[in-house]
């Protein structure tokens, strides 16, 4: 096969390169981590400037990640931090609206029938590592996110790839706690949608012969 | 009181963001137990967050 789908172009994930390649390890990689911090802060030349900075952050120290047990994890830990830094000094552009997606709540009050049941019953979405060995969903996962409302992925993937605790999130945006727990759910509330529709259901891809 | 399953989804996704005071975290379980269609999304929800922590792998 001549061309790599994205999928293979985003598991890609190297042994401990020798200092010698790293340069050409770096620039495969670079495509990844150009996806996730897009995915983070929303902006193209935001992310292509943190990902400049990790990859010259591990040229500087390039033995830094001896005995590290993945090069790829060890890169992307370095790409949150510098993430992280830029959030928190670009805090005061950031301006969340908290009815971004408001329009959704009503949908997923109809999720539900007056007396509080479900209309339809969430279905078995099977085993979690079962679904996370496919890099397929990966890349449904990856679209879905990217969906979300810009300040809403920008919250979610604060929480859920940055690992910031929710307290933190409020913070470094200066919103309130109630407002970042509604983005939160709607959130969670879309990729489910998103998934059931892409993934998991019946009729997604995944299911098609 | 034990939640309905329109109240039972909210708390299932506020306790991914918040520890629940105890008493709710207690009629949460009891729910839970008694519902399919809730633990389904219970476990959906922990789907998700499984496959956001190794989205980077």
């Amino acid at each position: 096969m001549l061309l790599r789908s994205v999928g293979e172009v985003a598991r890609f994930d190297p042994v401990t390169p020798t200092p010698d390649d790293l340069s050409a390890t770096l620039a495969l990689l670079r495509i990844q981590l150009v996806r996730f911090a897009q995915l983070q802060l929303r902006d193209a030349q935001l992310a292509e400037d943190v990902v400049s900075e990790t990859i010259l952050a591990v040229l500087e120290r390039p033995d830094a990640f001896a005995g590290q047990s993945s090069f790829k994890t060890y890169v992307i830990g370095i790409l949150k931090h510098k993430i992280i830094d830029q959030l928190r000094h670009g805090a005061r552009e950031v301006q969340i609206d908290p009815l971004e997606g408001e329009s959704d709540d009503d949908a997923f009050d109809a999720l539900f029938l007056a007396d509080g049941h479900w209309r339809e019953a969430p279905r078995d979405w099977g085993d979690p590592h079962a679904a996370c060995e496919r890099r397929e969903f990966f890349d449904v996962l990856q679209v879905c996110v990217d969906r979300l409302p810009a300040k809403i992925g920008r919250i979610f993937m604060m929480r859920e790839w940055l690992e910031l605790e929710t307290d933190d999130i409020c913070k470094e945006l200066a919103i309130t706690t109630s407002n970042c727990w509604v983005m939160l759910y709607r959130a969670r509330m879309r990729l489910r949608e998103c998934l059931e529709l892409n993934w998991f259901g019946a009729d997604s891809a995944r299911n098609r012969p | 009181m034990m939640p309905n399953c329109h109240e039972a989804h909210r708390q299932v996704i506020e306790s991914y963001d918040r520890k629940l005071p105890l008493g709710k975290r207690i009629a949460l379980r009891l729910h839970l137990l008694a519902c399919d269609a809730c633990t389904n999304f219970a476990r959906q929800m922990k789907l998700l967050r499984y496959a956001m922590r190794h989205i980077d792998r």
